[in-house]
């Protein structure tokens, strides 16, 4: 028997960013490591520069998603003015209005994607001893310490997390029955067995995952070992299963 | 743990284009199955942070608005004995600091643009640079930097942060979150097909020549949007250096900038400025959430104002039976024919007190 800790994710805009490079910011389907880490670090008040703590975090969470729904992608649209570096230097502007009035600004056009009506459920195991309990973790969701947001901070979370600390035999069993959501957000999704199955996890080496060897593919994603000030992301290997039809509870 | 304010608005526009999208509509979004117009969180920071509300509010508490601190620094150094011409120059760099300088040509050549909010300690700190160039030494950029950005007195970077890619020592953590604002009901976004006649065609003498000079298609769309932020007062307050009447004012002329400043996507085309027509604050360490899944199925019916009220303040109740109390205290205010209660005013001390 594992303890696992879950949560609900739901965002009415959210954005789980790929590799972008430059003015075109695409998403996954489905939240990342980096971002789901990132608001339990966030929760529990880690800023951007501890490294350390961020590395420790990184080794204690073992981490399964199950997305419900991933949500129908559109594109923003986003034009950002600034002055240039050279002007910022010199002028060091204080204010947004200074900083628009100081030089004739930079227009920046991007196009960001994003993923309307989110929802995603999250189980967390611990891999490795950390300064953090399971409900130490638990206790800072209810309480964050800076705000929490979906991949961007515009967007923001539609949902209470919810955590609770569930036990269970495999991570499968953990996720195959969902929290109790209100109406509002399930609308559109019954019956329950329309839910989405699909399971992305970490390699389980300490726990059963409760997937065999023929279930899951492999996907490569940049979204391990993240460096909180440099936005640097190192590969892992995602493991993709779907839970049965008739396992759904 | 740190003391939320969450803040939800339900502000009506007629017909719009507030924010629009590379082909020059306005933008949307798809929730809950059915389209809605879509105004940008950084379409409405942009409009809060340069409106002028913003800045006046903020200035009254904040030091001294003015444009003459470099006549301070000047007077400084010359009476210190250095030479006017050297003075000047150091005067200008240091005050360049503060605000785009008028030209060195200018008959004020020390005299600051824009009017700035300049904190007492930032004069001090300046005239202190001031008395080390007295002093002989050199001021090198970086000393200048240091002594005058330890903390932000511009409440605009401590809100909504900073980021210097070259300068990593800048940057700041934004202390508030702004949603994209969606209409509660599905809107289509409408067509408005114009023309442009000619004052100068002479149909008298030219009467095969009797068509507009210019036909085009603007788009444009209408509806009651909701807003929701959230502002992470502990972080506020450290980016403010514990400043706690910096921190007050400032929260209080951004909650000001929001109910009542609107983009200014075609505002000469369409005079479309509008004010909240509802607010809910909140306050409390819980984990925030906005209210928008409230309207995930979209509000339909003729009274959009009230339905969606209803609806906000339903589905409210309801996760805080589901998840517990999410907040520990709120105000609310509602300037619609069926929802008059509260003030800005007391929105506005609800927000201080928050902080006391």
């Amino acid at each position: 028997m594992t303890e696992f800790l879950v949560f609900t994710l739901y965002a009415p805009l959210a954005s789980w960013g790929d590799t972008a490079v430059g003015e075109v910011r695409g998403s996954w389907d489905r939240p990342s490591r980096s971002a789901i880490l990132g608001i339990v670090a966030a929760a529990l008040g880690i800023t951007r520069d501890e490294e350390d703590a961020h590395a420790e975090l990184d080794r204690m969470c073992g981490l399964g998603i199950r997305t419900v729904r991933s949500g129908t992608a559109f594109i923003d649209y986003h034009t950002a003015q600034d002055p240039t570096d050279v002007a910022v230097r010199r002028f060091k502007p204080r204010t947004r209005r200074a900083a628009l009035d100081c030089a004739e600004p930079l227009t920046t056009l991007s196009q960001r994607t994003l993923r309307q009506d989110a929802l995603s459920v999250v189980a967390l195991w611990p891999r490795a001893q950390s300064r953090w309990s399971m409900e130490a973790l638990a206790t800072a969701m209810r309480s964050p310490r800076f705000v929490l947001y979906a991949g961007r901070k515009a967007n923001v979370l539609g949902l209470p997390l919810g955590p609770t600390m569930v036990q269970a035999e495999t991570l499968m069993s953990a996720l195959r029955t969902l929290p109790s959501l209100p109406p509002e957000i399930v609308r559109g999704l019954e019956p329950k067995t329309e839910w989405g199955r699909e399971v992305a996890y970490d390699k389980c080496d300490s726990i059963d995952s409760g997937f065999s060897e023929l279930e899951h593919r492999i996907v490569r994603r940049r979204d391990a070992h993240p460096h909180r000030t440099r936005w640097q992301f190192a590969e892992r290997d995602v493991y993709v299963a779907s839970i049965p039809a008739d396992a759904v509870q | 743990m740190t003391t939320f304010l969450q803040l939800h608005l339900l502000t009506a526009y007629p017909a719009s284009n507030l924010n629009r999208d590379d082909t020059g509509r306005p933008k949307t979004v798809v929730f809950g199955g059915k389209s809605r117009l879509r105004v940008s969180s950084q379409s409405l920071k942009r409009a809060w942070r340069t409106s002028s509300v913003f800045e006046e509010k903020l200035g009254e508490h904040v030091g001294k608005r003015t444009q003459r601190l470099g006549d301070q620094i000047l007077k400084r150094l010359t009476d210190g004995g250095m030479d006017e011409a050297k003075a000047l120059e150091i005067t200008r760099t240091i005050g360049e600091r503060f605000g785009k300088l008028k030209d060195a040509k200018d008959k004020n050549p020390t005299y600051i643009k824009q009017l700035a909010f300049i904190a007492p300690e930032e004069i001090d700190a300046a005239l202190a640079l001031a008395d080390k160039a007295l002093g002989g030494a050199e001021l090198a950029g970086e000393e200048i930097d240091a002594m005058l950005t330890k903390f932000d007195t511009a409440v605009d970077i401590a809100m909504f942060g900073r980021m210097l890619a070259d300068a990593p020592a800048f940057n700041r953590e934004a202390a508030v979150q702004v949603a994209h604002a969606m209409t509660t009901h599905g809107v289509d976004v409408e067509d408005d097909y114009y023309v442009a006649v000619d004052d100068l065609q002479d149909v008298s003498t030219h009467d095969d020549d009797v068509g507009t000079s210019f036909i085009g298609v603007q788009e444009y769309g209408a509806g009651l949007f909701y807003l929701y932020m959230c502002i992470d007062t502990n972080g506020l307050l450290s980016n403010l250096g514990g400043n706690v009447a910096l921190a007050q004012d400032g929260i209080a002329s951004l909650i000001e900038a929001a109910a009542t400043v609107s983009p200014k996507g075609k505002q000469n085309s369409y005079g479309s400025r509008a004010r909240a027509s509802y607010v809910l604050i909140e306050r409390g360490t819980q984990q925030p959430r906005t209210l928008a899944a409230a309207f995930l199925k979209p509000v339909s019916g003729t009274d959009v104002l009230t339905d969606s009220i209803d609806r906000l303040e339903k589905f409210r109740t309801s996760l805080d039976a589901a998840y517990g109390a999410n907040a520990d205290a709120s105000s609310t205010m509602g300037a619609s024919p069926d929802r008059t209660e509260g003030s800005l005013a007391q929105i506005l001390s609800f927000a201080r007190e928050s902080l006391s």
